[in-house]
């Protein structure tokens, strides 16, 4: 039996994520002309739509309350939190410190992410994988980057 | 005589060195992504789709139809040798397919995988050439009410097949409609749900989306457990079949070919439903249905050939009206939009080689499958071995780079990590993020129809209902909407998708 007594089980939460949006959107949405229905405005479909998510949302929480539905579980906060991380650090170090060294942090944060990695191959594979980004990204395809940037003399 | 031209004018494209080069490319690519544990075909294409932006059209799109191919097939290896379907349509692979691996007959099961898939390809082939035109012409026949119409079946219908709560599906395709409308309103020019952000006004790239979603989602998910996986200790044995096998498989694979071509014509439908189906209907007509789940040969043909089948015919609503089917379709039209051509039935009369090429290149990409496979099962089995923590930083890395090079902007990589947490967070609260994409790719469409349709009837709404085509396609939304939500349908549907793992 699905745990009834649990107030923010997974539909819960889902139907509180939806309203949340539809509301937000909804907010958005009302600083847009409307138009009519002869000459839609910009904001008509996006308020008809943000006005159903919210419907949708409430639903989904009623749905939660009444019927019950399993709780979130465990989330890897570790995992979750180190991959995003890794890559926004990417981004931050692209142009400043240039691929090779942001590639090398991405791949040593990222890596952290994972209960299994092992320091020595993480090393290895960093250099490895960084240099064939570089190899392939800068010189082969030649993308706007540079393997060291301005914050490395580059 | 018009089928044959079109055909000649189709391997006319497909058979040039350097489509046929991308095809093969795209297919080896393709399995070869697929074969790694963790990474389906949505993802696989999301990866790969920036790669193709600097192709021509056609060969972009022919390579990442091969991808597709190619990511299935690697699925159904990964499925029979260490029992994890790579995607959900080879699920039902894995039920009797690892046992015949266990048994030392994995040889058997790869071969017969490969040959239904090939043999159901070419048939399936076939049939997008001699139905895509006639659905084209009825096409052209359609206002914008009827497309307005046409894709709420086709978003009605993604709902029926998404996993778990109807209602958090409707979610997210309203969540996806919505962030697909952020960006220049083409009408008024009003920027809307931009914050400013001047990397907003062209909108999210859909590329972003896809790679958050599917790419940087799935391994943050995969990281919640630690990695045990099968390895196979038993002999492959021969990749060959024998008489007998023939025998056993070929009504298998013919009904496969069958459910699986109608199956993926269908809106919502595509591979996964296919292969359940195929699985059900062998099983149910078997004179021995206690052999299946305990490697029965006919559980591996009769789904492999389905799911090609309908991974195939799934192309048709996609090239004829411009509707994705399914989620992979969905990245298609994206790829499809960005490289400036607009999706729809017109692409067959204006783009002629771009449309039969396609077509064509799908047999020549369903041949470098058989060529390429069995031989180079030994690469696939080795590549089966390669631990998680070693792919996963790669994987994010080259998302990475992906989101940076679709605008030469670091705000894409931003953005897709916010993606990537919320596709975690949603699988986490059961809320499937496949349809959230459908909807974004549709939002735009959608909008614009509506206002075209309402602009000519001069805003009466009651046109949607007056004109015949629209009114029966939305009749027929509210009929599947409505089958759904009864009961008998609503059981068997949650018994269909129970023998999912997780």
């Amino acid at each position: 039996m699905p745990s009834q007594k649990l107030v923010l089980n997974k539909d819960v939460l889902s139907g509180l994520l939806f309203a949340a949006a539809g509301a937000g959107f909804l907010v958005l949405a009302q600083d847009y002309e409307m138009g009519s229905g002869r000459r839609m405005g910009p904001g008509l479909f996006p308020t008809i739509l943000s006005v159903a998510l919210v419907a949708v949302g409430v639903v989904t929480v009623l749905r939660g309350w009444i019927a019950g539905a399993g709780p979130v579980g465990k989330i890897t906060w570790r995992g979750l939190g180190l991959v995003s991380g890794a890559t926004v650090l990417f981004g931050l170090l692209l142009h400043p410190a240039g691929l090779l060294p942001a590639a090398l942090c991405l791949i040593l944060v990222s890596a952290l992410g994972s209960r299994e990695t092992r320091s020595r191959e993480m090393l290895l594979l960093a250099v490895g994988l960084a240099t064939f980004a570089v190899a392939v990204f800068v010189y082969g395809l030649g993308l706007p980057l540079q393997a060291f940037g301005p914050l490395l003399g580059g | 005589m018009d089928l044959l031209a079109s055909i000649a004018i189709g391997l006319g494209t497909a058979l040039t060195p350097i489509n046929l080069l991308y095809c093969l490319l795209g297919v080896f690519l393709g399995t070869l992504i697929g074969v790694l544990p963790g990474l389906g075909p949505l993802a696989t294409i999301a990866m790969l789709l920036p790669v193709t932006f600097g192709l021509p059209a056609e060969a972009a799109l022919i390579m990442l139809a091969g991808i597709y191919y190619g990511a299935q097939y690697g699925g159904s290896t990964t499925a029979i040798l260490i029992n994890l379907p790579g995607e959900s349509s080879s699920i039902v692979t894995a039920l009797d397919g690892y046992q015949l691996a266990r048994q030392g007959k994995a040889g058997l099961a790869l071969a017969t995988a490969a040959i239904g898939s090939f043999f159901a390809g070419t048939v399936a082939t076939f049939l997008i050439a001699l139905f895509a035109p006639l659905l084209a012409l009825l096409a052209l026949k359609f206002g914008p009410a009827e497309y307005f119409s046409l894709m709420v079946l086709g978003l009605v219908a993604s709902v029926v097949i998404a996993h778990g709560s109807l209602i958090k599906a409707v979610g997210m395709i309203l969540l996806g409609l919505l962030l697909g409308l952020v960006g220049t309103d083409v009408n008024s020019g009003t920027q809307r749900f931009s914050f400013g952000q001047i990397e907003l006004i062209d909108g999210i790239n859909f590329v972003v989306v896809a790679m958050g979603l599917f790419g940087l989602g799935e391994v943050i998910r995969n990281l919640e457990h630690v990695e045990h996986r099968e390895v196979l200790q038993e002999r492959i044995g021969r990749l060959a079949l024998g008489r007998e096998h023939l025998k056993a498989i070929i009504a298998p694979v013919l009904r496969g070919t069958a459910i699986g071509s109608i199956l993926g014509i269908l809106p919502g439908g595509g591979a996964m439903l296919s292969s359940f189906t195929s699985y059900t209907v062998e099983k149910k007509i078997s004179a021995h249905p206690e052999r299946f789940g305990r490697g029965a040969i006919e559980g591996v043909a009769g789904p492999e050939a389905a799911n090609n089948a309908g991974a195939q015919t799934s192309f048709i609503p996609m090239l004829t009206l411009g509707i994705p089917s399914n989620p992979v379709m969905a990245l298609m039209i994206g790829a499809m939009i960005m490289q400036g051509i607009q999706p729809g039935p017109e692409v067959m009369t204006n783009q002629p080689t771009l449309f039969w090429g396609i077509i064509a290149s799908m047999w020549t990409g369903n041949l470098f499958l058989l060529i390429l496979n069995l031989p180079l099962i030994g690469l696939w089995i080795r590549l089966l071995t390669v631990p998680y923590r070693f792919l996963f930083p790669a994987i994010v890395l080259f998302c990475a780079i992906g989101a940076f090079s679709l605008a030469n902007t670091t705000f894409d990589i931003y953005l897709m990590a916010l993606f990537g947490v919320l596709g975690y967070l949603f699988t986490k609260l059961d809320c499937e993020p496949a349809p959230l994409l459908l909807g974004y790719v549709l939002g735009p469409m959608m909008e614009e129809y509506l206002r075209r349709a309402l602009i000519l009837s001069r805003g009466d709404p009651v046109v949607f209902l007056t004109s015949p085509i629209s009114a029966a396609l939305l009749a027929l939304s509210l009929l599947v909407a409505l089958t759904v939500l009864l009961p008998v349908i609503a059981r068997t549907r949650e018994e269909a998708f129970s023998e999912e793992p997780r």
